[in-house]
């Protein structure tokens, strides 16, 4: 980064969190996500209960703890503390995108986020967190309900824009030249997987 | 400073679109976008990791479609700034109009804009914004040709800088 400007440059004093952000965060909390993570699990394992029950304030669709996207046999095989610390942050993370959406909806920038693409976004996301450790991205609302997701750090250019379900670009970049640099359709996120394994490499 | 207008006239391009104002010409001249500040300040603005410099994500340089669930709603038919020159002109900060607390402000060129075939042009809100300007041509290119679009944002994105706000 450039040795005269930082980000002070550009922030103004402390911007205040909106009480409706305040009360999606406390929905949100470790305690609430976990425990809602956790009872989809459960009741996946539990014969006799629907494995699409899920808590009607979830972010997580129910369809995105899919067993078959996952590699291990049982959550009991990954570290479940990490994991639970992931989903929060990205649970977070889809809030502040929902926050800034209703924003630009209040104030005429850009149409409300597209259910479905939202939908789509957190199927292909979720998984992600749950496989590899990554942090959270910048999620972003983008014209005519889109959703971006984006990661820069560690040397990566990482960003995914969820335009209609199925159909996503992504951009990848990498300045120590480990992935080949990739503008364009990734059509079942191949790049985008192989980019995000080096990143999450580099976590540590 | 800005060279002389090209033409004065508004020109209508081959799609028979009408591009108001002046075509701005001089490669250096700065254009100017507010960018919403995310809920994190993280992200504001964003560090690249190619460049090593701060910029705006590509969604500051997207304009508003046409909504057909909405179809009363403001629609862009180029990509709103404000033209350095004009700002200096008038004395006033290269960060006028953002409201500091809600937005930064990222500066891209004219030499950005037609390396992507996109044209910049002042176009004045009087009296409310002498200084305002359109680029032009990605509302048509999105309808056209949408991996081109997002080459082009991706491009405005990648030359943004941002303006400190003492600027």
């Amino acid at each position: 980064m450039s040795n005269v400007l930082t980000r002070d440059d550009f922030q103004p004093a402390q911007i205040p969190l909106s009480p409706r952000f305040m009360w999606k965060r406390s929905i949100n909390d470790s305690t609430n996500t976990r425990q809602r993570v956790h009872s989809k699990w459960v009741s996946q394992e539990s014969p006799g209960v629907s494995h699409r029950q899920t808590s009607p304030v979830s972010p997580y669709p129910a369809e995105n703890a899919a067993p078959e996207v996952m590699p291990h046999g049982s959550p009991a095989a990954l570290t479940g503390k990490s994991i639970w610390g992931r989903l929060d942050q990205l649970s977070e993370a889809l809030n502040d995108a929902i926050e800034l959406s209703e924003t630009l909806v209040s104030e005429d920038e850009a149409p409300p986020i597209d259910e479905q693409t939202f939908a789509y976004a957190v199927r292909i996301l979720t998984p992600l967190f749950i496989t590899m450790e990554i942090p959270a991205p910048l999620i972003l609302p983008l014209q005519k309900g889109g959703v971006g997701a984006e990661w820069h750090a560690f040397g990566m250019n990482i960003e995914l824009r969820f335009r209609n379900p199925y159909r996503t670009y992504a951009v990848l970049e990498d300045a120590r030249g480990v992935i080949p640099p990739f503008h364009g359709r990734d059509r079942g996120l191949v790049q985008t997987h192989t980019a995000l394994r080096e990143f999450a490499t580099r976590v540590e | 400073m800005s060279s002389p207008p090209e033409s004065n006239e508004n020109a209508e391009t081959l799609a028979g679109v009408v591009r108001t104002g002046q075509k701005l010409t001089d490669p250096s001249e700065g254009l100017l976008r507010r960018v919403r500040r995310t809920p994190r300040a993280q992200y504001n603005p964003i560090a690249d990791q190619t460049t090593g410099r701060f910029r705006a994500p590509a969604a500051a340089f997207e304009p508003r479609f046409p909504d057909l669930a909405n179809p009363d709603k403001i629609v862009d038919e180029a990509l709103s700034v404000n033209v350095e020159s004009f700002l200096r002109t008038a004395g006033l900060p290269l960060t006028w109009g953002a409201e500091l607390r809600k937005h930064y402000v990222a500066r891209v060129t004219v030499a950005d804009c037609t390396r992507q075939d996109l044209e910049a042009r002042h176009d004045p809100i009087l009296p409310e914004n002498p200084h305002h300007g359109l680029i032009w041509g990605l509302v048509e290119m999105h309808q056209i040709d949408e991996d081109r679009y997002e080459r082009a944002i991706d491009a405005l994105a990648r030359a943004s800088t941002i303006v400190p706000y003492n600027a």
